[in-house]
């Protein structure tokens, strides 16, 4: 297989890992404005 | 530090030196020493992206800032998923099929000579400047414990890192990188562990005290550009900042030129995107912790030694001690009736930050700033036996694993991009070899000299990034250039960073803009004056036609 196209070992794609991680960017900036909403005063 | 924590500390150094000494042996031609032959797995150059960002700056200042400020500073990472992505995506692929031993060897194939000379500079100048900050940390650690003059202690760390680094190039750094790291999380675990168990009160309400001292607020929404942290900069101005460390800087960009496919190298950057912010929240936590602990046991006055024993000659002093011993009493009687006593734990923070600030002027230091001793101060006075030397020996290897790659990495742009470019075009492999050993070693005692002159520059971390936000707008924007804008010239790309430099400085010292948005700022300017020359020079090319 060409180096340039090798895929990953999980998710099947670059692209959808990418996806996972941008997601996941964003389900920890919701759980800290959770967190500081709840425990901040 | 008692016998069991210098058995601790000196098992565990000499486990990593020896360790490393041994994964080095047999980088006897250029490529091994310094691309490691470009055999690494994923998870060791993982591990050592990470080990090398996290410092002993991050142990030591970190802690502190999350004591004294919160916990915002985690959204200083926001960015850094997303720049993680687009390296992985664009930019990793691209330098390891061009087959380049750094970063800016491409921009050559890309522009000219001339803009891959200026970059060089800018990198060497920059990461020069640094890699002594990186290395005084330290030694403000053993100069507060064993009270050893700093000269000695920057000395023994930095002749301990060259060792290993002018032994076995980057194939030691990364592997003592990979066990640095796990020696660094076992501290931080342990660290955690440690701060809980000695608050006298439980995870709820030791939640409820550092709410109220408002420490944990890792997201705030308020945007305002003079705002160092909230959402807004940690996301646009981290990723930036991010992009330019991580995707420009050679420190960096080595580790995954070390890979031994692309796919390992993608999977070395995806490892961090998903762990980083998780790690800097474990560790801010850790210091909102430490202010729990301090809310219950009365803390010093000032944490840096030197200025409360100046503070307790002066006349006034005592004055200031009863004021800050009346406002301890307040806060810690208004965290024992939280909930509903908010308003009180406030005011009487705000009478102990105000004592605080006088004895450190009583001390002939106006505006006080202790961050650096806060978690020394901690670990050393109320850390159970062997967890100290634990302690000590993961931010001695943070320390370790930063400077090794950085004076790895300067050496290598020396080596490469100076000497076997400008100075000595023709030679055997051995001679470069021999001339990268020789950089490694050069470095290494340039930065024990300048980490003479860098204890002083306040909050350590801060004055790290500081430093990198000044040049790294310029190194991104060409890279974009290089990546992104095909029709770009050598003398668009070239003037194109002069200008964006000199964007950034008239930022730093003309406006009151915070640091993280000057990347964002000379990175523009880049791009913007690069197309703009390229497309002048397109057009009086053509009119000459």
């Amino acid at each position: 297989m060409n180096e340039e196209q090798e895929g990953p070992p999980v998710f099947g794609s670059w692209r959808r890992i990418y996806w996972a991680v941008g997601l996941y960017l964003v389900a920890v900036i919701v759980l800290f404005s959770v967190f500081t909403r709840v425990f901040n005063r | 530090m008692r016998p069991l924590d210098w058995v601790v500390l000196a098992v565990s150094l000499a486990g990593i030196v020896l360790y490393g000494l041994w994964r080095g042996r047999g980088s006897d031609t250029t490529q091994k020493y310094l691309l490691a032959g470009k055999t690494m797995p994923w998870y060791a150059m993982a591990l050592s992206i990470m080990a090398t960002q996290a410092s002993a700056i991050t142990f030591i200042s970190t802690t502190g800032q999350s004591y004294v400020d919160g916990m915002r500073f985690v959204q200083f990472y926001f960015g850094l998923p997303l720049a993680m992505i687009i390296i992985a995506a664009y930019v990793a692929p691209r330098f390891h099929a061009s087959g380049v031993y750094t970063a800016y060897e491409y921009l050559e194939r890309r522009f000219d000579a001339r803009t891959r000379a200026l970059v060089s500079v800018i990198f060497l100048i920059q990461r020069g400047l640094a890699v002594g900050v990186a290395l005084s940390a330290p030694a403000l650690v053993l100069t507060v414990i064993m009270g050893w003059p700093s000269e000695v202690t920057t000395l023994l760390m930095g002749l301990t890192v060259i060792g290993y680094t002018v032994s076995g190039g980057i194939a030691a750094v990364t592997w003592t990188d990979f066990v640095q790291m796990l020696v660094m999380t076992l501290g931080l675990v342990a660290a955690l562990v440690t701060a809980l168990w000695l608050s006298p009160v439980d995870l709820g309400g030791a939640l409820q005290v550092a709410g109220a001292a408002g420490r944990l607020n890792p997201a705030v929404w308020t945007f305002d550009l003079n705002d160092r942290y909230n959402v807004w900069s940690g996301v646009i101005g981290g990723m930036f900042l991010a992009l330019a460390y991580f995707g420009c800087d050679q420190s960096q960009v080595q580790r995954y030129l070390t890979g031994k496919s692309i796919a390992q190298a993608k999977l070395s950057l995806l490892f961090n995107a998903v762990a980083k912010i998780p790690m800097q929240f474990f560790i801010l936590f850790i210091g909102a912790m430490v202010f729990v602990f301090f809310t219950f046991t009365k803390p010093p006055v000032v944490f840096d030694p030197g200025v409360q024993a100046k503070a307790e000659q002066t006349a006034g002093y005592e004055a200031v001690e009863r004021e800050f011993n009346v406002a301890w009493n307040a806060r810690r009687a208004a965290a024992e009736a939280l909930p509903g006593t908010e308003a009180e734990f406030k005011a009487a923070q705000k009478a102990m930050d105000v004592a605080r600030a006088k004895a450190a002027t009583l001390a002939g230091h106006e505006g006080l700033n202790d961050t650096n001793y806060i978690f020394l101060s901690f670990v050393t006075r109320y850390m159970p036996v062997g967890v100290v030397g634990l302690i000590m020996a993961a931010i001695f290897a943070a320390a370790m694993s930063t400077i090794s790659a950085e004076i790895n990495s300067l050496a290598t742009v020396s080596v490469i991009d100076v000497y076997r470019r400008h100075l000595r075009k023709e030679a055997d492999d051995r001679h470069y070899l021999r001339a990268s050993r020789w950089a490694t070693g050069f470095w290494g005692m340039y930065a024990v000299v300048t980490a003479q002159y860098a204890t002083n520059l306040g909050s350590l971390i801060e004055a790290v990034n500081m430093l990198g936000s000044l040049f790294y707008g310029g190194l991104l924007g060409v890279f974009g250039l290089a990546f992104f804008y095909p029709k770009v010239t050598g003398r668009g790309a070239f003037y194109g960073v002069l200008l964006g430099e000199a964007a950034i400085f008239a930022t730093r010292f003309g406006t009151e803009i915070t640091f993280l948005w000057f990347n964002v700022i000379g990175c523009l300017v880049v791009i913007v004056a690069g197309v703009m020359i390229s497309a002048l020079e397109r057009r009086g090319t053509a009119a000459a036609e």
